[in-house]
C-alpha cells in the first residue's frame, strides 16, 4: 500500500483520490452505457469506496440515517394522502377545464402542475398526471405529444421551487447543512426557483410550435382494440395432433394467438407446446384480412360469430397498452425470449412503433425503447408491481380516484405543513413525519396505499448519491476541482458560479441529475470557499443548473416516463430542451445572484 | 386423488389401463408417467378403456403426446373404447390414427 501511495502521490494525488475517481468514472460509465438500476450502482460504489478504506463505516451509512432521505421518503406517504383522496382529480375537473386555444392550455396546465411538483415528486407527478393528460389530450383533440413535453418541463422547474420539490435540492442542501451546520430554509430557492419557471413556461408557450406533433401510439391498435377473429379447427385438420408451434398456429403474419379453447374448455394454457384438436377454436387479433389468409393455408373455418368485440371475448381480461421503458431489460429482446407473459399471465398482442403497428409476429419482435405494445392480461394485473414496471411502463391505467370529502382534509394537512414548516415552527422532518401520520390519521390513505407510494429505490439512490458526495469531498477531489475552475475561469465570483453550473448542467443531460448533484455540490462549495464568498447562492445556482435536465430522454426519470406516452423520438427533446436549459440556468444564476447579493466570507 | 391408471411395459408395448375418467385431474400424472418412457423404443401403446366413460381434451393431449412426442410415431390402440369416448375421439379427429380392438 505505501508502494503505491508513493507511486501515485509523484503523481499529485493519494491511492484514495486514484479509487474515488475511478469509482465516480465507473459510476458515470455504468449509468451512461448499461441498464444496471441507479440504487445498485450507488450501493455497489459506496460499498467499494468502504470496502478499500476510503469512507469508515460512519460515513458510509451517513446517507441512510440523513434526514433529507428520511424526508423524501415520508413525503411519499404525504403524497398518497393527497392521491388517494381525489386532490389530483379535482384539479383536472376545475383548474384544467376545456380551454380552446393551445396557448390557454398549456398555460392551464403548467401553472398548477409545476406548482404540484413544488412538493411532489416529480417522477410520480409524471406518473399520474401521464394518465390525466392522456384523456385530456382527447378531449382537446390536441396530440398527446403537444402535452406531455411541457408536462415533464413543468414538473422539473417546478421542483426547483421548494427544497422538498426534488432530490436534487435535498442533496444539495443536505451537503450544505453537513459543511456549515446551517439549514436551509424550505423556500430558500423560492425566487430564484419562480423567475426560471416563469421564463421557462412563457419560452414553451411563446415556441409552442418547436414542439412536436406525434401519432398517437394507442391509434395503431385502434382495430385490434376493437376486433378479433374466431377460427375453428375441423376434425379433418391435416394439423391435428401437431403443436401450435409445429404447425405455425402460433406465430402469424399480421397478428397474434390470444387464446384457444378445445371442445369442452378444460382449463389450457396458450404454448407453442399446446397440441391442436379438432373443434378448437383459435382467438387471433390483429389485421383482420391477413388472419383470415389462414383459412386458406391452414385449413382453417372461421366461426358463425367471427369478428367481435374484445370485450365479448371474456370478462376477466382486458386489452392493455405498455411503452418499454428506456432501460428496460426487455430492450433488444422479443417478447417470445422473456418470460414476462408467463410470469404475469398476460398475452402480447400487437407492437407499434413510432405510431405505426409492425407487421411481423409480435412475440418475434426485437424491441426498443419506446415501443407500444398491446397486452390482454386479466382485469386485476398490478402494472404498478416492481417487477414489471421495472420493464414496460402502463399508462392506461384504469385507476379514477373519486373526489371526496377527505380531499379538503389531506389539502389542509398538506397546507399546514408548509407553512409550519416554512416559518421554521417545525423542522422539515418534523413537518413531514407530522403530516404523513395526519394523513393516515384521517384515513387520506391506507398502510397498503402509503406503503407503496414510497419510492424504495429513489431512497437508495439518494443516500448513495449523498454518500458519494461526501466521498469526493474527503478525499479532497472537489477541492481539486474547484481550484481548477478557478484557475480556468478566474476568481470573479459570478464566472465561477457560471462555470460551475455549466459544467454541471451538461453532466446532467447524458447523467441522471440525482448523481450529477452528488457529484457537484461539493465542488460548487469549496469553489466558493475558495474565492471566499459564502456558498449558500452558489449551491442555490447549483440546484437549478443540476435539474434543468431538459434535453434528453435519459436526464431524468420523469422525461423518460413521457417517451413512450408521447410517441416521441430522441431528437424531439434537444428541439425546445437545449434553448431551455440554456435559458433556465442563465436565469437562475441571474436570479440567485438578484435575491442573495454575494456576500464575502 | 388416488392414482387411477396403471403402466406397464411389455417389451416395447406400453399398457396403460385407464380409470373411469381421463380429465384435468389425472392427465397431467399420466402425462408425468409417461414422459420417462419417452425415446425408449415404444413401438406400441395400448389404452385400456374399459372403464374409461369421459375423455376431455387433457385426457386427448396426453394420446396425442403418445402419438407424436414418445417415439417414432407408435401405434396406438384403443381397448373396449365406449361409445361416448369414440364420440371424442371422432370430434379431436384422431380416430384415424387408433387402432380399435374388442377383448
Amino acid at each position: 500500500m505505501e508502494l503505491f501511495n508513493s507511486i501515485f502521490l509523484l503523481w499529485g494525488f493519494s491511492i484514495d483520490v486514484w479509487i474515488t475517481i475511478a469509482t465516480v468514472m465507473a459510476v458515470i460509465g455504468v449509468m451512461l452505457f448499461t441498464k444496471v438500476r441507479t440504487d445498485a450502482v450507488m450501493l455497489i460504489a459506496i460499498g467499494v469506496l468502504f470496502a478499500v478504506g476510503v469512507l469508515d463505516a460512519k460515513e458510509m451509512c451517513s446517507g441512510f440515517s440523513a434526514g433529507t432521505v428520511v424526508v423524501t421518503g415520508v413525503l411519499g406517504v404525504v403524497m398518497a394522502g393527497l392521491r388517494y383522496t381525489g386532490v389530483l382529480q379535482w384539479m383536472l375537473k376545475h383548474v384544467f377545464g376545456l380551454p380552446v386555444r393551445y396557448s390557454t392550455a398549456l398555460l392551464r396546465m403548467m401553472v398548477p402542475v409545476s406548482l404540484l411538483s413544488a412538493f411532489l415528486s416529480n417522477t410520480m407527478l409524471t406518473m399520474l398526471f401521464g394518465n390525466v393528460l392522456k384523456r385530456w389530450s382527447r378531449k382537446l383533440n390536441i396530440a398527446p405529444s403537444k402535452l406531455y413535453l411541457p408536462m415533464m418541463y413543468a414538473v422539473q422547474m417546478g421542483g426547483v421551487l421548494t427544497l422538498i420539490g426534488t432530490s436534487t435540492n435535498i442533496i444539495v442542501a443536505d451537503y450544505y447543512e453537513n459543511a456549515t451546520g446551517k439549514t436551509m430554509n424550505m423556500f430558500s430557492i423560492l425566487v430564484p426557483g419562480a423567475l426560471c419557471l416563469l421564463v421557462g413556461i412563457l419560452f414553451i408557450v411563446a415556441m409552442r410550435r418547436w414542439l412536436p406533433d406525434r401519432k398517437t401510439p394507442e391509434e395503431a391498435f385502434e382495430t385490434a382494440f376493437d376486433y378479433t377473429v374466431e377460427l375453428r379447427v375441423p376434425s379433418d385438420n391435416p394439423n391435428i395432433c401437431k403443436t401450435l408451434g409445429e404447425a405455425g398456429l402460433f406465430h402469424v403474419k399480421g397478428g397474434n394467438l390470444i387464446d384457444i379453447h378445445h371442445f369442452d374448455h378444460d382449463p389450457s394454457v396458450l404454448s407453442e407446446d399446446e397440441f391442436i384438436m379438432g373443434g378448437d377454436r383459435l382467438l387471433y387479433t390483429g389485421q383482420i384480412d391477413e388472419i383470415l389468409e389462414l383459412k386458406d393455408t391452414h385449413n382453417l373455418v372461421v366461426s358463425d360469430h367471427h369478428v367481435r368485440s374484445m370485450n365479448e371475448i371474456n370478462k376477466n381480461y382486458e386489452l392493455r397498452i405498455a411503452f418499454v421503458n428506456f432501460y428496460s431489460k426487455l430492450i433488444g429482446k422479443t417478447i417470445g425470449d422473456s418470460s414476462v407473459e408467463r410470469d404475469n399471465n398476460m398475452v402480447l398482442v400487437a407492437v407499434a412503433r413510432r405510431g405505426k403497428r409492425i407487421e411481423a409476429a409480435p412475440r418475434e419482435v426485437e424491441l426498443q425503447a419506446g415501443d407500444t405494445l398491446l397486452f390482454e392480461c386479466p382485469r386485476k394485473t398490478n402494472t404498478y408491481a416492481k417487477h414489471l414496471a421495472s420493464m414496460l411502463q402502463f399508462t392506461d391505467s384504469q385507476e379514477v380516484v373519486k373526489i371526496g370529502p377527505n380531499a379538503i382534509v389531506s389539502s389542509l394537512i398538506m397546507t399546514v405543513m408548509m407553512i409550519l414548516t416554512a416559518l421554521n415552527v417545525v423542522s422539515l422532518l418534523h413537518g413531514t413525519v407530522l403530516a404523513a401520520l395526519a394523513m393516515l390519521l384521517f384515513r387520506c390513505c391506507t398502510i397498503n396505499q402509503a406503503m407503496d407510494s414510497v419510492s424504495w429505490r429513489s431512497l437508495m439512490s439518494l443516500a448513495g448519491s449523498i454518500v458519494l458526495g461526501t466521498a469526493i469531498a474527503k478525499t479532497g477531489i472537489a477541492q481539486m476541482v474547484a481550484q481548477t475552475v478557478v484557475e480556468l475561469v478566474g476568481t470573479q465570483p459570478v464566472m465561477v458560479m457560471l462555470g460551475v453550473c455549466l459544467a454541471a448542467m451538461l453532466i446532467t443531460q447524458i447523467v441522471e441529475n440525482v448523481a450529477v448533484t452528488a457529484m457537484f455540490a461539493p465542488i460548487m462549495y469549496q469553489a466558493a470557499v475558495q474565492v471566499g464568498y459564502e456558498p449558500a447562492p452558489f449551491l442555490l445556482a447549483l440546484m437549478i443548473a443540476a435539474n434543468a435536465s431538459y434535453a434528453t430522454p435519459i436526464a431524468a426519470s420523469p422525461n423518460m416516463l413521457v417517451y413512450g406516452p408521447g410517441g416521441y423520438r430522441f431528437t424531439d427533446y434537444m428541439r425546445i430542451g437545449i434553448p431551455l436549459t440554456i435559458i433556465v440556468t442563465v436565469t437562475g444564476v441571474a436570479a440567485v445572484i438578484l435575491a442573495y447579493p454575494l456576500v464575502k466570507l | 386423488m388416488e392414482k387411477d391408471f396403471e403402466v406397464k411395459q411389455e417389451g416395447s408395448a406400453l399398457t396403460v389401463t385407464l380409470g373411469n375418467k381421463l380429465y384435468a385431474v389425472n392427465s397431467p400424472a399420466l402425462m408425468e408417467e409417461l414422459v420417462p418412457y419417452t425415446d425408449q423404443g415404444i413401438e406400441k401403446v395400448v389404452f385400456d378403456a374399459t372403464n374409461l366413460t369421459l375423455l376431455s381434451s387433457s385426457g386427448v393431449r396426453v394420446i396425442m403426446y403418445c402419438k407424436q412426442k414418445l417415439g417414432a410415431s407408435p401405434e396406438i390402440v384403443f381397448v373396449n373404447c365406449k361409445e361416448e369416448v369414440l364420440e371424442v375421439l371422432g370430434l379431436v379427429g384422431i380416430r384415424s390414427i387408433i387402432t380399435f380392438e374388442k377383448r
